[in-house]
């Protein structure tokens, strides 16, 4: 009674059992489908809204990873500052893992035009070390970038217009100075930028390092020194590198900085599980319907199948073959929808009649949904495991049935 | 009708574990609608409530060009007089005139550019909840002349404590030099980082003497007694200003466009998981329909054999299905409501979501609405979907012939 049964001939036999039913198992399928596309698709947005939240998060003063005196981020004055790096620390900045470093400090101050006056962030980078690459998003629509020895200032479009100045203009420029005085200097605006969220073009202006420490009266001293890594893989060791190499200062990844913005990073996995996990229970309840129906309505050919020799190991397998078979087609199917619909979007949504919402959150006002083969596989898994989990008792009691009983069951 | 009814009831039952199977599948979905749907409308209206309560009220009358330039010179004259006089209106609740300028402010040891806005002491609390969140010291009052009250973080950026003396600098209305020694008084702590670091407030008299205000005011603030009403309150309003005054009345949406638009988006985004979900749900339902139609083809044809109609068949059919969504739409509302009820009562917390609360002046517990139409909205649209569901299984019925049929062909 144990004749081996090749297990393609299960297969076989469950492929044809599928389509006996094509109504049902379409409908099926197409649920799975339906399901899994969606997951991915919201999935992917939900990462491309995440990853655009982090690139604004950072786009006024960019940096993988960045150091800051012990206090500065809790308050951001000029009276936590720090030398140019030099020694140990030095020696990590110029290892292979950093593509490129510089020193910045970025102090609050006031700007004030004839005409009106607004507190911005004022920051002060080194134009030889850090160019534009740094601040590419930030696209210059007048004048043109400072170089190191510049003493003019860049301005955002927006805060040109509320303080009613332009191009060539002169601007006065108030701060604490480093003594805890008040350093004030008048500057030109050599250029400004524009970009797509307004409040980054109200609240900061760009100078060159050297004009900045000599308005402070801080020559030499710096507040941040963004590293950019080569590659986003060892930034937990240099991380750690940079950290021992100066222990008393902050040494934090882009992700950490923004407590809203890593809590949300943290947080995703969680969220993604548990939205793949209710759709899918959803799901599941149509799953197991549809397989003890075509378990039940097979009662008799089941029963007729053991009393030719078949053993119950063989009913289960071949139960759980076509909920595989069920599964991979829905799965494949819908992951077919994801990937045309994800390729249609690849260029990015055009969200700007909420784009003041997105604002508020911290994103541009296009998204761009970001596909990871991680989700892919997480979703597959999950939705392929609970589908088969759920197959396990129909196959269970199939194969328990007593050939004489299920023969003659009306 | 009545043997319809009792038919499909019979026939439900004739395969309780699929009936029950696709019920508890409709109920899973009610449950999760009703508990989302209610999530969702408790915390925008909070959201909504505490964002507009924390400075801008529900409307804000401001001179035509303030909301473009908002600069000294876009004021309204007469500013204290005419929000007095729209206290007196039935439909308004608060009104609080404010200055609003940026100027440095020092400390002995430390200078912060900082915007500096001036209140009506006795009249911002009916629309700002800052002077709530006062941790030490005191509001403003006619007692605290030359008063300032800081931000926690602004406090701390100044060193300054209650007592201390503040230096302001900046530039009055009519481009004079502006200039005053303060006195903190208080420091307010309002939870938002932004505003605690870059806000300071003085008394509007103070403000207008320092920065040269003379009797003009920036903008005035305005609620109506819910947000609802906003719309009558204007204009309410509307016929009560001063006409020839280049002054207009701003509403909430446009005071703060990124609000509606968050919430706009919000909703959108959870839309599309609710059709997701209901449309699964409504595949389950179509199956099972489309089961219980293919296995009683004999008996179907028997049925039409004996003379009764095709008509009647679809019929039957519908009246199950409708009886089965009912069972989904009664249990689930049932079960729905009574988890919804229970977090109504004693609100959720989601780890991490303090961040979160603070980005969207929300508080750390949210308490989802209870309203009939969140409780309803949800499962309605499973029912009706189900019974829509049931169409192409009738369509099925509609060409059957009583000999093939019988046949099970």
């Amino acid at each position: 009674m144990t004749a081996r049964l090749p297990i393609r001939y299960i297969f076989s036999m469950a492929w044809r059992n599928l389509w006996r039913n094509i109504e049902r198992s379409l409908v099926m399928i197409g649920a799975l489908a339906i399901a899994v596309a969606a997951m991915l698709f919201l999935i992917a947005m939900m990462r491309g809204l995440l990853n655009d939240m982090s690139e604004q998060n950072l786009r006024t003063l960019p940096g993988d990873i960045q150091i800051h005196p012990q206090g500065y981020l809790d308050d951001p004055s000029i009276e936590f500052r720090m030398p140019w790096p030099k020694s140990a620390l030095l020696n990590e900045l110029n290892s292979s893992f950093v593509e490129r470093w510089s020193g910045r400090i970025a102090v609050g101050a006031m700007i004030a035009s004839e005409r009106d006056a607004r507190g911005v962030n004022l920051i002060g980078y080194l134009p030889s070390r850090e160019g534009p690459s740094s601040f590419n998003e930030l696209s210059l629509n007048a004048g043109q970038w400072p170089d190191d020895n510049s003493q003019g200032v860049i301005v955002g479009a927006a805060l040109v217009d509320k303080l009613d100045t332009g191009l060539g203009k002169r601007v006065v420029l108030t701060s604490q100075s480093g003594d805890g005085d008040i350093a004030e200097i008048g500057a030109r605006i050599i250029g400004i930028y524009q970009t797509d969220m307004t409040s980054q073009e109200e609240g900061h202006v760009y100078i060159a390092l050297p004009a900045l420490q000599a308005m402070l009266g801080t020559p030499g001293a710096i507040q941040q020194i963004a590293i950019f890594s080569r590659g986003d893989g060892a930034l937990h060791t240099l991380q750690a590198q940079l950290q021992a190499a100066t222990p008393h200062s902050n040494v934090q990844r882009w992700d950490q900085l923004n407590s809203y913005l890593s809590a949300m990073l943290d947080n995703m996995d969680a969220i993604i599980s548990v939205l793949i996990i209710v759709m899918f229970v959803t799901l599941a309840f149509g799953l197991i319907n549809t397989l003890i129906m075509a378990i039940f309505e097979r009662v008799n050919e089941i029963g007729l199948m053991l009393a030719l020799g078949l053993t119950p190991r063989h009913i289960a397998t071949l139960i759980l073959a076509e909920t595989s078979v069920l599964l991979f087609l829905g799965l494949a199917l819908g992951d077919t929808i994801a990937a045309v619909a994800l390729l249609l979007l690849r260029n990015g949504i055009d969200l700007s009649a909420v784009a003041d919402g997105f604002a508020m959150i911290g994103a541009a006002a296009s998204l761009t949904p970001q596909f990871l083969w991680r989700d892919f596989w997480l979703c597959n898994g999950i939705v392929a495991s609970l589908g088969l989990l759920c197959s396990i008792l129909p196959a269970w009691r199939a194969a328990h049935y007593s050939p004489i009983e299920a023969i003659y069951r009306e | 009708m009545p043997l319809t009814l009792s038919l499909a009831w019979r026939n439900l039952w004739r395969h309780s574990r699929r009936t029950w199977l696709t019920v508890s599948a409709m109920t899973l979905c009610n449950c999760i609608l009703i508990f989302m749907i209610s999530l969702q409308a408790g915390s925008y209206l909070t959201m909504l409530n505490n964002s507009l309560a924390v400075l801008s009220g529900h409307m804000q009358i401001q001179h035509t060009d303030y909301l473009e330039q908002a600069k000294p010179r876009n004021s309204i004259a007469h500013g204290i007089e005419l929000a007095a006089k729209l206290r007196q209106l039935p439909s308004v609740t608060h009104a609080a005139a404010r200055g609003v300028s940026f100027a440095l402010l020092t400390s002995q040891q430390r200078s912060k550019a900082m915007q500096v806005i001036g209140v009506e002491p006795e009249y911002e609390s009916g629309i700002s909840s800052i002077p709530g969140t006062l941790r030490t010291g005191q509001y403003l009052s006619s007692n605290t002349p030359n008063g300032l009250i800081l931000g926690r973080r602004s406090a701390k950026h100044l060193n300054a404590d209650i007592g201390s003396e503040v230096t302001l600098l900046g530039s009055g209305r009519d481009g004079s030099f502006a200039a005053s020694v303060l006195t903190v008084v208080g420091i307010v702590d309002s939870g938002m980082e932004e505003l605690d670091r870059n806000t300071v407030f003085i008394r509007l008299s103070d403000f207008q003497e320092i920065f040269a205000f003379e009797h003009h005011v920036s903008h005035i603030a305005i609620n109506s007694p819910n947000i609802f009403d906003a719309n009558a309150t204007m204009s309410a309003i509307a016929g009560n200003l001063p006409s020839n005054n280049n002054l207009r009345i701003v509403d909430w949406n446009t005071l703060m466009p990124g609000l509606k638009q968050a919430i706009t988006a919000d909703i959108a985004s959870a839309l599309f998981i609710y059709t997701i979900l209901i449309v699964v749900v409504i595949f389950s339902v179509l199956n099972n329909q489309l089961m219980a139609v293919l296995e009683r083809r004999k008996e179907y044809g028997i049925l039409l054999s004996l003379g009764i109609g095709h008509g009647r068949l679809i019929a039957l059919l519908f009246t199950e299905t409708a009886l089965l969504s009912m069972l989904g739409l009664g249990i689930g509302i049932f079960v729905g409501g009574i988890i919804n009820a229970y977090f109504a009562h004693y609100g959720i917390a989601f780890a991490g979501m303090e961040q979160m609360a603070e980005k969207f002046n929300l508080p750390s517990r949210i308490y989802p609405a209870q309203h009939l139409a969140t409780l309803l909205a949800g499962p309605l649209i499973v029912f009706i979907g189900s019974v829509f569901a049931t169409v192409y299984p009738a369509l099925k019925l509609r060409t059957l012939h009583p000999v093939t049929a019988r046949a099970g062909l």
